[in-house]
């Protein structure tokens, strides 16, 4: 059991699935979990504000991937820290049948949907996480030498195992959900 | 000298502040709307995790950076590639607001 969850949107901005991981963390962050969710800024983390390095150290971090490309694993990857669990948006958006659309600005009325349900799916994991008593989470550090953008980076870092469609864990991250439960 | 053919824009990406967002709608309204075709947003993940074609376009062409609150993110992130951008947008200064982090 944690007292807060990191969750960290890819941060991309190219793609209009990436604006559907932004809008996905703010509706986790500000209506599903408020105060028991921070939101990690990729840019602030890059350049070391001392509280977005402290919440993805010392918290488990849900990463939202957005595309295969997986920015959000590579960065975490890049600077040592793995995720607690990793949400992938097509996989969500397989199963709910849902389009991101074509507006990166503000989303069409089915990316909308989509985010709701990319945030219940991240939500639900940063709540196992919350209220699992069994559930413990290691802190960790940031590797400092990290080399931007020169890394050839390994298509699956963190040897992700899949809970259900859309939701993955690390193999060598605890379980969040409760024993017994279904993913 | 040759002439410049794109102009990369990089919005300073982060998500805390409300800021952030002005720079990334301001962005998107550069590169949608004022200059589509001679402009491109640059995706800071991507090019962190060494896409070719992210890297290529802020290695050829001129950038300029949006940086939403007074980390300068967007500045700093240029700093630690090695990069220098064409010139730089400070959102706080835009607004007229103090520069806090609100």
């Amino acid at each position: 059991m944690v007292e807060r969850v990191c969750i960290f949107p890819c941060g991309g901005i190219k793609k209009t699935e990436a604006t559907v991981a932004r809008i996905a963390a703010y509706i986790v962050n500000e209506d599903l979990l408020p105060r028991q969710t921070m939101l990690l800024c990729v840019p602030a983390f890059l350049r070391g504000v001392e509280e977005d390095l402290v919440m993805a150290e010392d918290y488990p971090t849900v990463v939202i991937d957005c595309h295969v490309e997986n920015c959000g694993t590579n960065l975490l990857y890049l600077a040592g820290i793995t995720p607690a669990a990793r949400v992938f948006i097509p996989e969500i958006a397989a199963r709910e049948g849902l389009a991101y659309g074509h507006r990166r600005r503000e989303l069409e009325p089915p990316a909308k949907q989509l985010a709701e349900a990319v945030a219940r799916e991240a939500a639900r994991a940063a709540l196992a996480m919350l209220e699992n008593p069994a559930y413990v989470f290691a802190k960790q550090r940031i590797k400092t030498e990290t080399c931007l953008a020169k890394n050839d980076l390994p298509t699956d870092p963190f040897a992700y195992v899949q809970l259900s469609p859309g939701l993955y864990r690390p193999r060598s991250m605890p379980d969040f959900f409760p024993e017994g439960s279904e993913a | 000298m040759e002439k410049v053919q794109k102009v990369a824009v990089y919005p300073c990406g982060g998500i805390g502040f409300p800021l952030s967002s002005v720079a990334r709608y301001a962005a998107f309204i550069v590169t949608e709307d004022l200059l589509p075709g001679e402009t491109e947003i640059v995706d800071a993940v991507r090019l962190i995790s060494g896409f070719t074609d992210e890297v290529e376009l802020v290695e050829n062409n001129p950038t300029i950076i949006l940086d939403g609150c007074a980390y300068h993110c967007g500045s700093n992130l240029f700093r630690l590639l090695g990069l220098k951008p064409a010139a730089r947008l400070l959102a706080t200064v835009i607004s007229k607001l103090p520069p806090t982090f609100v």
